[in-house]
């Protein structure tokens, strides 16, 4: 690159910054004299992958230059953001770079970590990691990942742990922030992941948010809708929330409800979709039953806690009276949404003229009965026949890369296999086949859920435990107690990050790893894309993908004939082995070589063509009657009979809520700026000092009830532990009176020391959205 | 030899009028936005001292309600990166 050219560059990467900051802010905004990145940088050598930082999956360009990342512009072939980027995705590759990059392994000798060979670390880990299964057993060791793994790294988690070791304490981050919506899928439809996709956008006339912040959490999705809104003036975004955010402000209505009462409203929904007669009256003839299932069924706060749902036929009739309780009137008492607008909901659901998306996410997720409030979002679209069809979806998105392709596909929980569960026979043997193992080998009982994983590491029944790529001891509830857990005399902590975290600080060995593109890898997305990436540049120092770090360590542990693969071709052939688990109509995913040149593929991909609405039998060819030429019809084939199940939720109280004692609700969540706990983006100067610490949002009548100032610290109190923090009135965002919102990403302000660890019975992912607190002025 | 990028915001009404007034200033590049009065400003001066006089000739403008900081770029241009430099490690 010339001098000339390197100047232009930097013009354009400055003035690039500054059109992302405007879009985090003003969501849709529009600057079209501005050219991306794409010219007079003929020397980048430019190359896709997808972005890392949420759910969404974007495709990027990469320009690197010398063996070093230095740009980035959006994908232009990539049919999910069509060349768009938000302020995370343009300014990823700069969290490669951080001063502090973990270049080495360390040990912890005489309390302190200590530099070693990386070599040295994998033999500790190995040799600690059998010691630990000698003296107490298989299912003392566990590993614990994340929907930031790649494919590989959760396949190989996966064949180590369940094939090889023979334990099923293997769980990932996703537990936390997408159990929900899977046990919402399978206990609506039995088969987990949406059914719908992006291309839903460009159909709908309609777009219902179900506590889904979607300007900040999934900002390019967001700029679509407003984009459809523009072209298609007919559209209307409704937001649904517990505070007004980025998202309220650009939503034609926004509705208020108070924590907990969306179950309420949803039901409510139904009950006036009902009273009007506005259901399709013959596709739930033709394609639903109606389930009811336990009710009062607790929260999981104890470490002996056991639930399992027993579903009940029910019928239509049961239904409609289950709903008497739930008329417009009743709910506005119990959640402040205005029955008029609950009415409107019911209507815009209701119009067969109009076509529907529901979207949602943590809001609905991390919820003590998540998958309660999924299933009954898939009611609302059921009754009125607006599912899987163009702009007719229920659409749960997901929060990480690979939540989807990793986690849920591949199986990273404990319960989990790359297909099907541990706890059906023919599973297991299908899976012991590919593997090569003898089937005795996986267990047939789920052990540990992430919560009692770590409480079996507080009480000493786990006592050795492998953390990859994400960071507990900032993200999981009731921290203190699992911080204190791990610290414990007998307990073994190998932690794989790329920077320095207060995980990696309870950690007795650390392992460098190697980061996003500097390795290769897939992710799968929140509309079944799986999308696979190359390395495009080397890792720093010693540090190596947790693929390999796995693949080393089971070689060390004997397990080496799981792994028969070397470095150059080890992704490849992991991917041709995990393809076979997903062979056939309802899953097929595409070769290896397909996903090297396309921006991703949809699976199931079925004779080179990407199924865009599952359970329709003009689009999926798993469904028994498909014909794509044919007339529109729904095959669920997850159920018996093809039949969806419409279920009978009720509304129930959350475990704690405010009270004389604490006042508050307390909500916690992200920004658009930061990623999860941070650790990367906090890297990034530019989104650093956008939002460079955590803060306490306030309503302003609250605030001034307690004589609390904008430049006021504020100390919130719950029955768990309590921080001081910068109050923000009337900024970003607004909660309702009665509730204070804390974002997450910052490491010395760890606001869930003060989160409460509930968890919804059915899918054992916490609540991070309501527990009670006290706000005072510091 | 500083490279910035700025958020403008102009005076209420006045986006139009300040968008003249940026685009007569030779080191500025000005993106305004279609659809919301805020401007897009980068900067291209020579040094320090010239980057801070014409900071101070922008906020004479009247029509300047205020500008955000967003980027900036001050690495001598003829050397490559370093390995440090886009980023910082949190307080």
């Amino acid at each position: 690159m010339t001098t000339l050219d390197r100047r232009q560059f930097f013009k354009r990467l400055a003035a690039t910054s500054a059109v992302a900051a405007a879009g985090a802010w003003f969501p849709g905004i529009v600057f079209p004299q501005w050219l991306p990145l794409d010219s007079g940088t003929e020397s980048l050598q430019w190359r896709k992958t997808p972005c890392r930082f949420c759910g969404v999956g974007c495709g990027l360009l990469v320009g690197v230059t010398d063996g070093r990342a230095v740009a980035v512009k959006g994908d232009p072939a990539s049919p999910v953001n069509k060349g768009l980027c938000c302020v995370k995705g343009y300014h990823s590759v700069q969290a490669l770079y951080g001063k502090d990059r973990l270049l080495r392994a360390q040990i912890r000798k005489n309390g302190q970590l200590v530099e070693v060979p990386i070599s040295e670390a994998l033999d500790l880990a190995a040799q600690k990691m059998q010691e630990t299964i000698d003296s107490h057993g298989k299912d003392s060791v566990a590993m614990y990942g994340s929907g930031q793994w790649t494919i590989p790294d959760g396949y190989a988690a996966s064949k180590f742990f369940k094939g090889g070791i023979g334990t099923n304490n293997l769980e990932a981050n996703a537990r936390l922030c997408m159990a929900s919506a899977v046990t919402g899928f399978l206990t609506s439809f039995g088969k987990d992941e949406p059914m719908g996709c992006y291309d839903d956008i460009d159909h709908a006339d309609v777009f219902v948010l179900w506590g889904n912040n979607m300007a900040e959490m999934h900002p390019v999705l967001f700029s679509r809708l407003l984009d459809r809104r523009l072209r298609h003036p007919k559209t209307r975004i409704i937001d649904l929330a517990t505070r007004t955010t980025r998202t309220s402000q650009a939503a034609d209505h926004a509705f208020l409800f108070r924590p907990q009462t969306d179950l309420a409203v949803a039901n409510a929904i139904c009950h006036e979709i009902l009273r009007n007669g506005w259901e399709d009256t013959s596709f739930i003839e033709r394609h639903c039953a109606f389930k009811s299932g336990k009710t009062n069924i607790g929260y999981g706060l104890s470490d002996s806690f056991k639930f399992a749902d027993q579903p009940q036929n029910s019928s239509f009739k049961e239904f409609r009276k289950f709903l008497e309780d739930y008329s417009p009137e009743q709910v506005e008492q119990l959640s402040g949404v205005p029955a008029e607008g609950i009415r409107t909901l019911a209507a815009l659901y209701g119009d067969p003229s109009r076509k529907v998306t529901s979207f949602w996410c943590m809001g609905t997720n991390q919820h003590t009965r998540g998958t309660w409030i999924n299933n009954l979002i898939y009611n609302i679209h059921l009754l009125t026949g607006k599912i899987s069809s163009p702009g007719n979806s229920p659409f749960s998105l997901t929060g990480q890369p690979s939540a989807c392709g990793t986690v849920r596909e591949v199986g990273t929980l404990t319960h989990k296999l790359p297909k099907g569960v541990v706890m059906n026979p023919k599973h297991r043997e299908f899976a012991a086949k590919i593997w090569g193992v003898p089937v005795e080998n996986i267990p047939p009982k789920p052990s540990n859920h992430t919560v009692s994983m770590f409480r079996a590491l507080d009480r000493g029944d786990i006592r050795f435990m492998w953390v990859q790529v994400t960071n507990p001891m900032v993200t999981m509830p009731n921290l203190n107690r699992y911080r204190n857990g791990a610290k414990q005399d007998g307990r073994f902590l190998v932690v794989s990050d790329v920077y320095p975290t207060p995980t990696t600080e309870v950690a007795d060995v650390v392992l460098p790893s190697a980061m996003w593109i500097e390795r290769e890898g897939f992710y799968g997305n929140s509309e079944r894309r799986t999308q696979h990436f190359d390395q495009l540049v080397e890792p720093p120092g010693e540090a190596m993908s947790d693929t390999w770090q796995i693949i080393e360590v089971a070689r060390r542990m004997g397990h080496g004939k799981l792994f028969p693969w070397n470095k150059t071709d080890h992704i490849r052939e992991i991917w041709s082995e995990y393809r076979r688990f997903h062979a056939g109509p309802q899953h097929e995913m595409a070769t290896y070589e397909e996903l090297r040149k396309h921006p991703g593929i949809r699976w199931p991909y079925v004779n080179g063509k990407e199924t865009r609405w599952r359970f329709n039998t003009k689009h999926d060819p798993a469904t028994e009657n498909y014909n794509p030429q044919g007339p529109e019809s729904f095959d669920f084939y997850g159920k018996p009979g093809g039949r969806a199940w419409i279920w009978l939720r009720p509304y129930e109280t959350p475990p704690e809520m405010p009270d004389s004692e604490f006042p508050f609700w307390l909500n916690t969540g992200r920004v658009i700026e930061h990623w999860h706990t941070g650790s990367m983006t906090r890297r990034i100067p530019i989104l650093h000092r956008a939002v460079p610490s955590a803060y306490a949002e306030l309503h302003p009548d609250d605030a001034q009830a307690q004589g609390i100032r904008p430049e006021d610290t504020v100390r919130l109190v719950s029955r768990r532990g309590s921080i001081e923090l910068p109050v923000s009135i009337n900024e970003r965002g607004r909660p309702t009176r009665g509730q204070v919102f804390v974002p997450f990403f910052d490491e010395s302000l760890l606001i869930n020391e003060l989160t409460l660890d509930a968890y919804c019975p059915i899918s054992a992912q916490p609540d991070y959205k309501k527990c009670a607190v006290r706000v005072e002025k510091a | 030899m500083p490279i910035m990028s700025y958020l403008v915001h102009p005076a209420s009404g006045r986006a139009r009028e300040l968008n003249a007034k940026l685009r007569r200033i030779p080191e500025c590049d000005v993106f305004p936005a279609e659809n919301r009065e805020l401007v897009v400003l980068v900067t291209d001066t020579t040094s320090k001292e010239a980057e801070q006089q014409l900071q101070r000739e922008i906020n004479a403008l009247d029509a300047l309600h205020f500008l955000t900081l967003v980027s900036s770029f001050e690495e001598p241009l003829e050397r490559p990166l370093s390995p440090n430099s886009p980023s910082e490690i949190p307080p």
